[in-house]
């Protein structure tokens, strides 16, 4: 099975009220989907987030996590059922 | 890290390490401190180090690391962190005792305990975090500022006359017989906090083999001193630093070499 057909998908999760808005992430992310908040957090920044629309593109390349100075990114990779590989 | 979601399952394939608290870091925005911090975190859990490794911080931004990491610590006095992590080494010899020092520290005020703490080639770790300023004071000149760069004490730029040139740690400790391991790595780009976490790795394996002292130069970016915004202070170190403080292994003993097979990306 080609991964393109399978349900395999890779997102990013951002705390929010650990990100202090260097935007390290956005300028590492390849597929460009980080974006700036509108709000504010606790630091009082706009902090970064997930553009929802182009959630879907991630590819798990973790560029943005390994460039985070607060440990704020966190990568998860969802598989389907019947896909046993862990990877 | 696996659990089971509505359709399937999801693992999590990064995330803050094991041995890492769970807190915002006090560091300022894109502060090069909390990527080293965090790599040292990532090689502890790789290496199993949580009950064995002994952190000795500072004086400088690196002091707080007690914070951060739930593993023992201790504060040394400014610039002395070399000396009691030898200390540590020699009672204790089954301990991991890895220092985290800054250029202020190490460079200026501790270059005689890491100079013969080198000479000695002592079994420990070093973790130095050059970001060409004092950070935690205001920004002021520290041994590594470069040329004609701005600092809070030298407010029309670094000049020769008035403050010489920048010392370079690396190529100095490297003439010496005692380390085993020596090298200087950046964290401007996601390849090369790879290769960071990597000589780190290697640094820690050269303890437990038992070789001297291992050294890690770790080029740190300092956005708020260097009052550049953070993604140009990135650009920044890569176009003024790197040339200034090359990167490369400039002193890897053979038994080191050995043990980079051991090592994964």
């Amino acid at each position: 099975m080609l991964i393109s057909e399978s349900r395999k998908t890779n997102y990013i999760v951002i705390e929010k009220d650990k990100c202090k808005a260097c935007l390290y992430c956005v300028s590492v992310c390849p597929r460009e989907i980080i974006g700036i908040s509108k709000e504010i957090n606790r630091f009082g920044v706009n902090y970064a987030e997930l553009i929802a629309e182009k959630a879907f593109i991630c590819t798990g390349c973790k560029a943005c996590a390994i460039m985070c100075p607060d440990l704020a990114i966190t990568i998860y990779h969802r598989s389907s059922p019947d896909d046993d590989t862990t990877s | 890290m696996r659990k089971a979601s509505m359709d399937g399952f999801e693992d999590m394939v990064f995330g803050k390490p094991e041995v890492m608290e769970d807190r915002p870091t006090h560091f300022c925005p894109g502060c090069g401190h909390g990527i080293t911090q965090r790599l040292i975190g990532e090689v502890l859990d790789e290496l199993g180090l949580q009950e064995r490794a002994v952190c000795v911080a500072s004086i400088g931004c690196t002091v707080t690391a007690y914070a951060y990491f739930k593993i023992d610590g201790l504060e040394s006095a400014h610039g002395r962190a070399p000396a009691v992590a030898t200390a540590i080494k020699r009672c204790r010899p089954e301990l991991v005792p890895f220092t985290l020092q800054g250029d202020g520290d190490l460079a200026s005020i501790g270059t005689a305990e890491i100079v013969h703490a080198a000479a000695r080639g002592e079994k420990i770790t070093v973790i130095f975090a050059n970001n060409a300023t004092y950070g935690m004071t205001g920004g002021q000149l520290a041994p590594t500022t470069l040329i004609g760069m701005y600092s809070s004490s030298t407010t029309g730029g670094r000049t020769v006359e008035q403050a010489g040139y920048p010392i370079r740690m690396s190529e100095m400790l490297a003439t010496l017989d005692g380390p085993s391991y020596i090298t200087r790595v950046s964290l401007h780009n996601p390849a090369n906090v790879r290769k960071a976490r990597k000589a780190i790795e290697l640094a820690f394996r050269a303890q437990l083999a038992g070789l001297g002292l291992s050294f890690v130069e770790v080029l740190s970016m300092c956005p708020i001193n260097w009052k550049i915004e953070p993604v140009k202070a990135r650009q920044w170190m890569a176009e003024n630093m790197i040339p200034q403080f090359p990167l490369g292994e400039f002193k890897c003993i053979p038994e080191v070499e050995a043990l980079k097979k051991g090592v994964k990306g």
